[in-house]
């Protein structure tokens, strides 16, 4: 850009205006003479040189910079999105044949856009289901790419007047701040036109009290209509725009109210003033436009941010990253080129770009952006690290073992786009309801209009002004997207992904909380106390056996045999087969062992009797136990302050557990829990649910692996979660960070249930109350537009508020 | 009394379009400076334009109050019912000027503005004891200096406050100029879009010829 600043002839140095003939305020600039054009720019030029800030010449962008008309050139591009190597990265091959692709859609105003844009993909043949979220303006699509492709989706986008492009992280940031300086633009005209064209009307109404002439009357008169021009014609352009959109398609959307609004008030002026009588409305012309305008760059700001906040930013991620050769000599490659395999150097302070294990090194590793926990981990050798995670002490060495899209970063992505692309139920009805307001608000204008030409033909078009201007379709469409996703972000921030947006509204009203005890309210990081031998093996044998059965478990349990074992001992067992909640089932050296429960290894007639916190793992042969290994748990931290604030809300606490009744009963009395049951099979724990059901919304808290089962069948599912199970999870709630995390977040949703109920009160109660006093001429124009903006920024704003107050969590 | 409204609205859409043409390039060179030194960074760098605005406006109300004061007893001097009305006409003269001067039709007002350089050569050495600014003192004493840089804008409007009738209403006439130029103004931090548009020569010569036009029907018209 500066570079363009390029010397023009005879244009003053500092401002870029023509220079006087004359040419006489001169000064030496940047080591060349440069002329000036007055006085005035002259002495500023001399202050700012002389206090050594020459640079601002060198730096500043704006003088002379030309307007460019940004002509989107995506249509003519969309071919080009049909080949393979541009659809690497943005769109997603199914295992059934169907693509997928993330669309950023421009031009998104309201819930009927969003309606509109759905059912003409979805009408398109060859496309198997799209999904629109009105706060982050993205579509999900996906389609058989033997019957279309993906420019034909783009280019019938483009037909209804919208544009589409493949969603990419760094495009989104540069097309919202293209829309918001856009909208800047059109405001800061329609407000400075606007101001003068106010004070006229004020002088129009005091003038004749003050004794104003006739002649400057009409003066004035005709000023306030040159100045309204430019408000009409250039600022006020993009309601008519959506309108006309709208109507061409043969329905009616948000802008074409205001539209109609705007364009009779003028018309009408101008036909008055032309005629010499009347009043006139340029005033309220230019306040609609201006309140309006204004309310929309406040709305798409705070969509903006609410956006954001929910999507984890896997831009955030870096560029290139440092590869270490077999001879450890550096070299600096492109994320997207790295492998499964590579050897990373991470310096302090960068971000590691793939998922890992440390070879060398340690250092303390900051994992906010997943948990959303400020402390920094300690990782050692043979920990594993996460991309997206910044090093913030000393040089780390990392094997990668995911990369791209494998990552647990790009997963939870994933997870959260499935949470947007859920759409409740009350949010598909709300955008209904929205489209078909706005169908008898015009009606109800007509009626209106049509009304007072009886009564009083001088309050027609200041009442039907009054009522196209103030019904607030807006603020029904927005009242729940906008908190669902507010909340999504909020609560991100603590740590708990959302994968379904309709699980929220559950989360609030869930009456019992059900938890599985290993891995949830306990540590799940056991670790072995004793090995009891009950027969004649030693008790490195058993473990020996253990660990081989247990070796390709992803249970805790399995975690803590093979930490307990130290180094790996050459026994593999074969054929393992395991049965959920109870144990496993394998042939070590020929023979067949089971390990698990005391029940399924047919040591129930053992007459050990271990202690009640303590879980017991037995291990049988075909025909007797040979042995029983003890394991400590320690409680999670934050459980007990847990359960203690959802006892104080309200809500029942149940524990089910596969683990031995006495040691569910020890952990239940500790915790005061009184609904608790151990020696649950998978399909016990999925008839307590179900019998829990009966006392209200259920919500179980698992962790995700021995639960599977139980969590998909309950309303609402958190899965308490190990980083490598995510993908597998069914859950409709990820938790990422301490049950703490957990215990605010109840707080949250509850919070979100008033946002959402306080919105949708807020939106019917206005609109009851507005229309009719405005259809009786009780609302001047000008009021109206002011309720109108006022009124769909007050449900953004309560929304936000979700997220405002979120960030005290994090501090 | 002059038609105390009618100079009012001239002096807001004096401000208002003015500022967006001429001020643009040169004061927004005075708030690009501020910017620089305070980084680019928009929610520090508000504060500080505010401070250098205000400082501004003090100095143009302090001005009209002079002058307003000034031409009260001048007129007060000068007796006869006519006095009034010439003076308005001077002040729709300078107005009609002041398009002509915008849109670089005629330069009389730029001769103001040398007269008025001369002047502020003695001011500055003051300004420049508040460069580089660094806190919100330095902006305010900045504005303060800085509002009596010479402006063919802000001398026609001060023309206008000579007639206004009392140093109260000048001081009045001159913050109502001032606050108009604000959103010009302000815009920059934001806005390069509008002043780079502004700027083009079609739109300034017809914001121009607006002026000029404004001028000459208050010229014209029986003012009451």
């Amino acid at each position: 850009m500066a570079a363009e600043l390029k010397e023009r002839a005879n244009e003053c140095f500092h401002c870029g205006l023509p220079c006087p003939p004359h040419d006489k305020w001169r000064l030496e600039a940047l080591g060349v003479e440069r002329s000036f054009c007055c006085p005035g720019c002259y002495e500023v030029a001399r202050a700012i040189l002389g206090s050594g800030l020459s640079e601002y010449y060198t730096l500043r962008t704006e003088r002379g910079s030309g307007v460019q008309d940004a002509v989107p050139e995506f249509l003519k591009k969309a071919d080009l999105y049909d080949h393979p190597a541009i659809q690497e990265g943005l769109v997603a091959d199914r295992a059934d044949g169907d693509k997928e692709v993330s669309l950023l859609l421009e031009g998104i105003r309201c819930a009927a856009c969003v309606w509109l844009n759905e059912r003409h993909i979805a009408d398109l043949p060859g496309v198997k289901s799209v999904k629109i979220n009105y706060t982050t303006q993205r579509a999900f699509v996906r389609w058989d790419d033997m019957r279309i492709h993906l420019s034909d989706i783009l280019k019938a986008v483009g037909e209804i007047g919208y544009i589409a492009h493949p969603y990419q992280a760094g495009v989104v940031q540069k097309v919202f701040d293209r829309q918001r300086r856009d909208l800047l633009h059109r405001f800061v005209i329609a407000a400075s036109f606007g101001m003068q064209v106010m004070m006229l009307a004020l002088a129009l109404y005091l003038g004749p009290s003050w004794g104003m002439s006739h002649g400057l009357f009409l003066v004035f008169e005709w000023l306030s209509a040159a100045l309204a021009t430019p408000i009409v014609t250039y600022a006020a352009v993009p309601f008519f725009r959506g309108a006309w959109r709208d109507l061409k398609q043969g329905r009616t959307g948000m802008d074409l109210p205001v539209a109609l609004g705007i364009a009779i008030a003028f018309t009408v002026s101008l036909f008055d003033l032309i005629r010499g009588r009347g009043s006139v409305y340029f005033d309220s012309v230019s306040m609609f436009a201006a309140f309006l305008l204004l309310s929309r760059l406040f709305e798409d700001m705070a969509r903006a941010r609410t956006a954001r906040s929910a999507q984890l930013l896997t831009h955030a991620l870096p560029q290139d990253a440092v590869r270490l050769d077999v001879g450890d000599s550096e070299e600096r490659v492109p994320v997207s080129l790295l492998a499964v395999g590579d050897r990373l150097l991470i310096r302090s302070g960068e971000r590691i770009p793939a998922d890992g294990v440390v070879t060398d090194g340690a250092s303390s590793v900051d994992e906010s952006i997943l948990t959303g926990e400020a402390r920094p981990v300690l990782k050692r050798v043979g920990e594993s690290v996460i991309a997206g995670s910044v090093n913030m002490e000393s040089a780390l060495v990392v094997l990668v073992q995911r990369v791209g899209r494998e990552t647990v970063l790009s997963t939870i992505e994933g997870l959260l786009e499935r949470a947007q692309r859920d759409k409740p139920r009350l949010t598909a009805l709300a955008e209904r309801a929205s489209a078909w307001f706005v169908g008898s608000l015009l009606v109800l204008a007509t009626a209106t209009a049509a009304t007072w030409a009886f009564v009083n033909p001088a309050h027609i078009i200041p009442a039907t002004l009054a009522v196209l201007v103030i019904a607030c379709p807006c603020a029904l469409s927005l009242a729940i997207p906008t908190a669902l996703t507010a909340a999504t972000g909020a609560l991100m921030r603590r740590g708990l992904v959302v994968t379904r947006s309709s699980a929220l509204e559950l989360l609030a009203r869930a009456q019992v909380i059900v938890f599985d005890k290993t891995g949830t309210l306990t540590e799940g990081c056991l670790s072995l106390a004793r090995i009891v031998p009950r027969g004649d093996l030693r008790e490195s044998e058993l473990l020996a056996l253990a660990c081989a059965l247990e070796r390709r478990s992803e249970h805790p349990i399995a975690q803590a045999f093979l930490a307990a074992q130290g180094v790996a001992t050459g026994n593999e067992a074969e054929g393992v087969q395991a049965s959920p909640g109870e144990g496993l089932e394998g042939q070590v050296a020929g023979r067949r062992y089971r390990l698990g429960t005391r029940r399924f290894t047919g040591a129930l007639g053992d007459p050990l009797t271990v202690e009640a916190e303590a879980t017991e793992v037995w291990l049988s042969d075909e025909c007797r136990p040979l042995g029983v290994f003890v394991f400590n748990d320690r409680l999670r931290p934050g459980a007990e302050a847990l359960l203690q604030r959802l006892r104080r809300q309200g809500r029942r606490i149940a524990l089910l557990s596969g683990d031995r009744a006495v040691t569910v009963d020890a952990l239940a009395r500790t915790l005061g829990i009184d609904e608790a049951h151990g020696d649950l099979l998978p399909e016990d724990k999925l008839a307590w649910i179900q019998k829990l059901s009966a006392l209200g919304v259920v919500a179980m808290v698992g962790d995700g692996v021995n639960d599977a089962a139980a969590l998909a069948a309950a309303p609402v599912a958190v899965a308490v979660g190990r980083r490598n199970v995510l993908a597998a999870a069914s859950a409709d709630l990820i938790l990422l960070s301490g049950l703490t995390g957990l215990a605010e977040s109840f707080r949250l949703v509850h919070r979100m249930r008033w946002v959402v109920r306080e919105n949708l009160a807020w939106a019917i109660l206005y609109n009851v109350v507005s229309l009719p006093a405005a259809a009786l001429g009780l609302v001047p124009p000008w009021l109206a537009a002011l309720g109108m903006s006022g009124s769909s920024l007050l449900v953004v704003l309560n929304a936000l508020r979700l997220l405002v107050s979120g960030q005290g969590g994090q501090e | 009394m002059p038609a105390l409204s009618g100079l009012w609205v001239s002096a807001l859409v004096v401000g208002l379009i003015g500022s967006g043409t001429h001020c643009i390039g040169m004061c927004g060179g005075i708030m690009g400076a501020l910017a620089a030194n305070i980084r680019k960074d928009q929610a520090r760098v508000w504060p500080f334009l505010f401070a250098y605005n205000i400082g501004r406006i003090v100095s143009y109300a302090l001005a009209g109050a002079v002058l307003g004061g000034f031409g009260h007893r001048l007129m007060a001097a000068v007796p006869g019912p006519g006095v009034a009305a010439v003076g308005d006409r001077i002040a729709a003269l300078f107005m009609v000027a002041l398009g002509l001067f915008l849109g670089g039709w005629w330069r009389a007002l730029g001769r103001l503005e040398t007269w008025g350089g001369h002047a502020f050569a003695y001011l500055r050495p003051l300004g420049q004891r508040f460069l580089p600014v660094t806190n919100l003192r330095q902006a305010l004493g900045l504005g303060l200096v800085w509002g009596f840089l010479p402006c063919g804008l802000v001398y026609s409007v001060l023309a206008w406050a000579l007639v206004s009738g009392s140093a109260v209403r000048g001081a009045g006439l001159m913050a109502i100029f001032g606050l108009a130029t604000w959103p010009g103004l302000l815009a920059l931090g934001s806005a390069r879009r509008f002043s780079a548009w502004v700027r083009r020569p079609s739109v300034r010569k017809a914001l121009a010829a607006l002026i000029v036009g404004y001028g000459l029907v208050s010229l014209i018209s029986p003012l009451a």
